[in-house]
């Protein structure tokens, strides 16, 4: 299943800080934290999701390892490489190995220009290949995705939903990449779309052994592509482990929160029985100590008052918790299945 | 029982019957202009000293001027100088304006001092501006032409900048920049072909506005010089004449009306046109 | 009983809220008309809860804007044999009569409460802009009404936000305020049209809660829109499912949900993945039902569901009949069409 063991995509301690209001001259601002010293690696062939809710900084960090924006802390190495200390040309030659696949399928399509010219761009901007041969690959992306390759010809308008994220993932596999980026690949999409669209993702990675970092809200994504999962709460990783056991048996408190609230159409009365946890607090003013807090039904005095480093329960995993650690000393919460 | 809607195809005429009167004047105007050489019935320079402003008859459909000139002939040439001056002035304001505001949009840094330059500019009124420009550089068509454009680049360059802005967040620029894709590919290929419905609507409101500024800098002999035929040239010429032969002034005056007018029709008919989000709902 | 579960099905005497029988919606494009919603037969009780489920392009939303004739006038054809809102036969009305129903027996909750709500007026004045319209209230009263619906909607501190923007408010507290707006003259029936799509997972759940809560206490009808089964199982009691502007299925939630009849319905359900608590693990697929749904501006001429089922039959490419079932169901499907 992982025929190489090496390293594609690092984050070292990486922190994203935005100012805000800053005074004149810079001076006497506040600043945002999105992004609070966040570290992880993702090996070629397997994939992470990173999970959250609004303003949990998945969104910025996702697009920090895209290399789209600058980490004010911290280092981003894609294939062993710091993209922050390298030059452009280098940095043209790690956009061929690292593709992005954004959100919204109506605004992350140039409405002007047709689905194959769409498709060809990576090949033109990085010289691949002649005019003909440009053709034919895009003629089998297309299909690959599932499209009907004379779709060539359409604009962007002319398809739905579903067969623009299609164009989207074609345009990333152009350049044989080794890790996509996917940020929300199908939250705008119709459930019997999303699980043509999740199924296909996985038909690639498999065939092309890609790595996959998906940064996304929704758990029927994470299930049934990710090998792991990152939990994030306002800038910090909560929780991370293999996906099957971070949601059979969470252990951090928003995490089963988070897994509680989705409604389950089998068992509709279970989440309505579970106690309001209140609201999602500003990321401008986040509460001492540990950020959750406020709203965990399981909070320690200690909770309020310092802030809980990382503990690793068994290898592969994390969780950042006084429950877990010295203090707390907790099992994971096992859910029996309804 | 129900709630009836009217016809599409009724709805459709009303809605572009507009563009349509503007957009037949504008090509019958065209080749006015273009065939005025063979069409006009004599040369607009020549005199016919016995018929000196002649009311308009069989053989001056619009009469003629102090100098005996066929009105018709000089309004049909006038449209040639008037079509010309528009069109290049609007083709430089355009070449310049439109990259400032693109530019200006893409890098926020250096778009404050852009626009306050541009703002400096707009705040004379247009029409003083390509005096003052004209005087500087002495009158003439060539000159006329370049005045008119340079007034009119901050136009341009704001309304391209306030699209491009828009376009500027989409999702789809990011994704180019994620490609790898360079600056300029970024501005050509995905900014300019996004902001083109709009510039087609400034251009052509631009357009009528080039030609009221060429007609103010004729009348005011600062733009294309005698004995060359201008439609604002003919109306400072009619001024004197005016109780007496009110037809000198008249029928250049109908033209610039009605040239501007038709215009507007059309620039106002595809604004809606164009606009996305009425595209599809009649 | 837990906190939300809506009452059992009243009695057959309960007074009907709503009464529609084969409403039809017609577009008027550029391509020529588009029929959005297909005979589509509703009926809710008081204090009844009715779901609808669809994707994009069904006609549910469609459908909940051609109750209340939210919809373009020039471009829109709206007819049905009866379209009763509390009796009240809508049909023949002026836009002023229908002004005043909608508000007054019919409030609406929208998907995005930041397009929903006007941003240029305080959240406090929207409401009361509603109450005084409908219920006749002096200025002051109607401010005290509005700062009194926020409390009931719990959003905390309701006198000092009555007097915020739209902009200064959280996304969840926003939609409390339109659940606030949407109840604040006492309607018969809400109208909620995907209302927590737009929200994060963890306020979406407290908003169910209080939308399930008050239509409850009050006695609302509740008609609530969505393309997720599990929103919708949580709320309601029946449901039901939409696709290409037809009603495909009609029943009980939990029946429907534990013995779909329509392939649609079937396919749509095994599309949904277990939410996280029914992991099995390892890499499999999820089931998924091929194809798009049909453009509706030439829906085909059979079976609309006919080019994606796994079930297809030669006589599908006629009309499937709407075919009733035990316990009060109903399926359009060629499949059941021997039972009749």
């Amino acid at each position: 299943m992982r025929p190489d063991s090496d390293t594609i995509l690092v984050a070292d301690d990486v922190s994203v800080r935005f100012p805000i209001g800053a005074g004149m001259f810079g001076r006497g601002g506040v600043s945002l934290t999105a992004v609070d010293h966040v570290s992880f690696s993702l090996k070629a062939g397997e994939s992470l999701a990173i999970v959250g809710e609004s303003g949990c900084g998945k969104t910025t960090l996702g697009m920090a390892c895209a290399g789209l924006s600058t980490p004010t802390e911290g280092r981003i190495l894609v294939e062993g490489v710091d993209i922050a200390g390298i030059g452009r040309r280098e940095r043209h030659r790690m956009r061929r190995r690292l593709q992005v696949v954004f959100q919204d399928p109506m605004s992350s399509l140039n409405p002007k220009m047709r689905v194959g010219d769409i498709v060809a761009e990576p090949l033109v901007v990085h010289r691949i290949g002649s005019a003909a041969s440009r053709r034919e690959r895009v003629a089998y992306l297309l299909s690959r995705v599932g499209l009907a390759p004379d779709y060539a010809q359409r604009f962007p308008h002319e398809l739905s939903g579903g067969q623009r994220q299609r164009v989207g993932i074609a345009r990333a596999l152009a350049t044989e990449p080794r890790l996509i980026i996917a940020d929300e690949p199908v939250s705008a999409l119709d459930i019997s779309i999303k699980a043509q669209i999740i199924n296909l993702l996985a038909d690639l990675r498999d065939e092309f052994n890609l790595s996959f970092l998906v940064v996304s809200h929704d758990f029927s994504i994470v299930e049934y592509l990710c090998d792991n999962v990152a939990v994030m709460y306002l800038g910090k990783i909560v929780e991370f482990g293999p996906t099957e056991s971070v949601l059979r048996a969470p252990r951090h408190p928003y995490t089963q929160s988070l897994l509680d609230s989705i409604p389950d159409a089998r068992d509709p009365e279970r989440a309505f029985s579970l106690p309001d946890i209140g609201e999602l607090p500003s990321p401008l003013n986040p509460p001492a100590g540990c950020g959750f807090h406020p709203r965990c039904p399981r909070a320690l005095e200690i909770c309020a008052r310092v802030a809980p480093a990382p503990v690793a329960p068994l290898p592969g995993t994390m969780v950042r918790c006084h429950l877990f650690g010295a203090e707390g000393a907790a099992a994971p919460t096992f859910q029996e299945p309804a | 029982m129900s709630v009836a809607a009217t016809s599409p195809a009724r709805r459709l005429l009303a809605r572009y019957s507009l563009l349509a009167i503007g957009a037949g004047f504008l090509v019958v105007l065209v080749l006015a202009a273009v065939l005025a050489p063979l069409i006009a019935p004599y040369s607009p320079e020549q005199m016919f000293a016995r018929s000196r402003l002649a009311a308009p008859s069989a053989a001056h459909l619009f009469g003629t001027d102090h100098l005996g000139r066929d009105v018709l002939s000089r309004v049909l040439f006038g449209a040639r100088t008037s079509l010309y001056v528009a069109t290049v002035s609007v083709a430089i304001s355009l070449a310049i304006g439109v990259p400032i505001g693109i530019v200006a949009a893409y890098y926020k840094k250096i778009d404050n001092i852009v626009m306050r330059a541009i703002d400096v500019l707009f705040s004379f009124p247009p029409v003083l501006m390509a005096i003052f420009i004209v005087a500087v550089l002495g009158p003439g068509m060539l000159n006329a032409m370049i005045a008119i454009g340079i007034t009119y680049i901050p136009r341009f360059a704001r309304v391209i900048r306030a699209q491009a802005l828009i376009v500027v967040e989409m999702t789809y620029i990011r994704s180019a920049k994620s490609i790898g894709a360079s600056t300029p590919r970024i501005l050509l290929r995905h900014v300019l072909p996004n902001v083109t419905s709009i510039l087609i609507v400034q251009l052509s409101l631009n357009f009528s506005t080039a030609i009221i500024a060429e007609s103010s800098l004729s009348f005011l002999g600062l733009g294309v010089q005698p004995p060359q035929p201008s439609w604002g040239a003919m109306l400072d010429q009619g001024r004197a004449v005016v109780e007496l032969a009110p037809w000198v002034s008249i029928y250049p005056g109908l033209a610039i009306f009605l040239t501007v007018f038709a215009m507007n029709l059309v620039g106002d008919s595809l604004r809606d046109f164009l606009d996305p989000r009425l595209r599809g709902v009649i | 009983m837990s906190a939300a579960t809506p009452q059992p099905s009243p009695q057959p005497s309960a007074p009907m809220v709503l009464d529609v029988r084969d409403l039809t919606t017609t577009f008027m494009s550029m391509k020529g008309p588009l029929v959005a919603v297909d005979g589509v037969n509703l009926s809710l009780r008081a204090g009844q809860a009715l779901g609808i489920i669809g994707e994009s392009g069904s006609g549910k939303s469609v459908t909940a804007l051609s109750l209340v004739r939210l919809l373009p006038p020039r471009a829109t054809t709206i007819s049905a044999s009866r379209l009763a809102i509390a009796g009240q036969e809508t049909t023949g009305l002026s836009p002023d009569e229908l002004a005043d129903i909608r508000g007054r027996l019919v409030g609406m909750i929208f998907q995005d409460p930041m397009t929903a709500l006007n941003p240029t007026m305080r959240i406090g004045e929207q409401i009361a802009e509603t109450a005084r319209r409908h219920l006749s209230m002096s200025r002051e009263q109607a401010h005290a009404h509005a700062v009194a619906m926020l409390e009931k909607v719990r959003i905390p501190e309701a006198r000092k936000r009555a007097d915020a923007y739209p902009h200064e408010m959280s996304g969840g507290m926003l939609q409390r305020a339109m659940i606030a707006m949407g109840l604040s003259c006492s309607p018969r029936l809400i109208i909620a049209d995907e209302p927590t799509t737009a929200l994060d997972v963890t306020i979406q759940l407290q908003i169910l809660k209080l939308i399930g809560g008050l239509c409850r206490e009050t006695g609302t009808s509740l008609m609530l829109i969505s393309h997720d089964f599990g929103v919708v199982a949580s709320l309601v009691q029946r449901v039901m499912v939409m696709y290409a502007g037809q009603t495909v299925e009609q029943g009980a939630v939990q029946d429907i949900f534990r013995d779909a009849y329509h392939p649609y319905t079937q396919g749509l359900i095994n599309s949904m993945p277990g939410g996280g608590r029914d992991f099995s693990g390892g890499r499999r697929r999820l089931a998924e039902i091929p194809g798009t749904m049909p453009s509706l501006s030439n829906p085909p001429a059979g079976c609309r569901f006919m080019a994606r089922c796994p079930r297809a039959m030669e006589v599908c490419r006629t009309p499937p009949p709407v075919v009733p079932m035990p316990n009060d169901r109903e399926v359009r499907c060629w499949l059941y069409a021997a039972r009749q």
